[in-house]
């Protein structure tokens, strides 16, 4: 049985008149707009082309930038010269304090600081000695094997084969936060290290890198 | 014809801009940067055998935020894995001259490639 056309039309929208079926159609349009505006499509970052919008914490950025210049300043102060056998100096990492409002793993810094010291040839790091136990337990783990029939003893590391190390890298991460005119809210993040001399407990180096942000107080820094 | 036409032509030849000045090919410059005055890249090496180099930038405007990268190559021209060749944000106080400068990572860096632009972040 088929309806004629007038009759159709009438059972699908019977009661609602023109005007308030366009405001309703238009307001539905536009909550469907909003909706989409706040769902931003995923996207890949490279971290060397990296334009994305920053906010008022810290991100990968930041730890790069301090990173970079307090190496810079590290290996331009003079005072990373080889040992005396030639061999380069060998860095343990010792304490970087995170006192800021910010969940931080501070070892997102130091790798990046070692990392760019081993680069240069001028620092290796030892990770068998750390202040809350070594970063990598192996070296002495592996060494329990000297006792083992299993195992070449030749292929096994001796007494004496580790280098204790020269130096020690250790510093702070400082926050600092201020209301400004008009409202808006100045965070500094302070990046600290030093370089200690283990044998004399002299700092060979002591650097200072701050990262600012000024913004709206409504990007919370924590 | 051509006796009454080559005075013309003279003058016209003698009014033709000089062909721009070409910059150091390993400086690369974006349009966004047109409006500041670069010097060439000046090249040195350190006590400690590793390359430097210095780019002057005059910023004759406003403040101006600028983004700075600098690539380091090996002997082969690979880049070097750095965290010195990681762009790079500079603020350009208005009418001064900023150096932008790098050192390379390691005595491995044989050359460089600096890339100015604007941050616009």
């Amino acid at each position: 049985m088929t309806l004629p056309l007038a009759k159709l039309k009438d059972t699908r929208m019977p009661a609602i008149p023109n005007t308030r079926r366009r405001l309703l159609l238009g307001g539905a349009a536009l909550l469907l707009s909003a909706c989409a505006q706040g769902d931003m499509a995923t996207q890949r970052i490279d971290s060397r082309n990296d334009r994305s919008p920053i906010g008022m914490g810290l991100d990968n950025r930041d730890f790069e930038e301090a990173a970079r210049t307090l190496v810079r300043g590290m290996l331009d102060s003079g005072r990373l010269q080889p040992r005396p056998d030639g061999q380069p100096r060998v860095m343990a990492i010792s304490r970087v304090t995170n006192d800021t409002t910010l969940r931080i793993n501070t070892n997102e810094l130091t790798q990046l600081v070692s990392v760019e010291l081993n680069n240069s040839g001028r620092v290796v790091t030892t990770t068998a000695v750390g202040l809350d136990g070594p970063s990598d337990p192996m070296s002495m783990a592996a060494r329990g094997l000297r006792s083992s029939g299993e195992f070449n003893q030749r292929s096994v590391a001796g007494r004496g084969q580790m280098l204790a190390p020269d130096i020690s890298l250790s510093g702070n991460i400082i926050q600092r936060t201020n209301r400004v005119d008009g409202g808006a809210t100045r965070v500094d993040y302070v990046f600290q290290l030093n370089l200690t001399n283990i044998r004399t407990g002299i700092a060979l180096y002591q650097g200072q890198e701050v990262i600012s942000r000024v913004g709206s107080g409504r990007t919370v820094s924590w | 014809m051509i006796r009454r036409l080559l005075p013309v032509l003279l003058l016209l030849a003698a009014c033709e801009t000089p062909p721009p000045q070409r910059m150091d090919p390993r400086l690369i410059l974006t349009p966004g940067v047109a409006g500041l005055g670069i010097s060439e890249p000046s090249v040195a090496t350190g006590p400690d055998g590793r390359m430097r180099v210095t780019v002057n930038i005059f910023n004759p405007g406003g403040d101006f935020p600028l983004r700075s990268q600098t690539d380091w190559l090996d002997s082969s021209g690979r880049p070097l894995s750095t965290l010195q060749s990681r762009p790079a944000f500079r603020s350009l106080a208005r009418a001064t001259v900023t150096t932008i400068d790098s050192d390379a990572p390691s005595t491995g860096a044989r050359d460089f490639r600096i890339t100015l632009d604007v941050d616009a972040r």
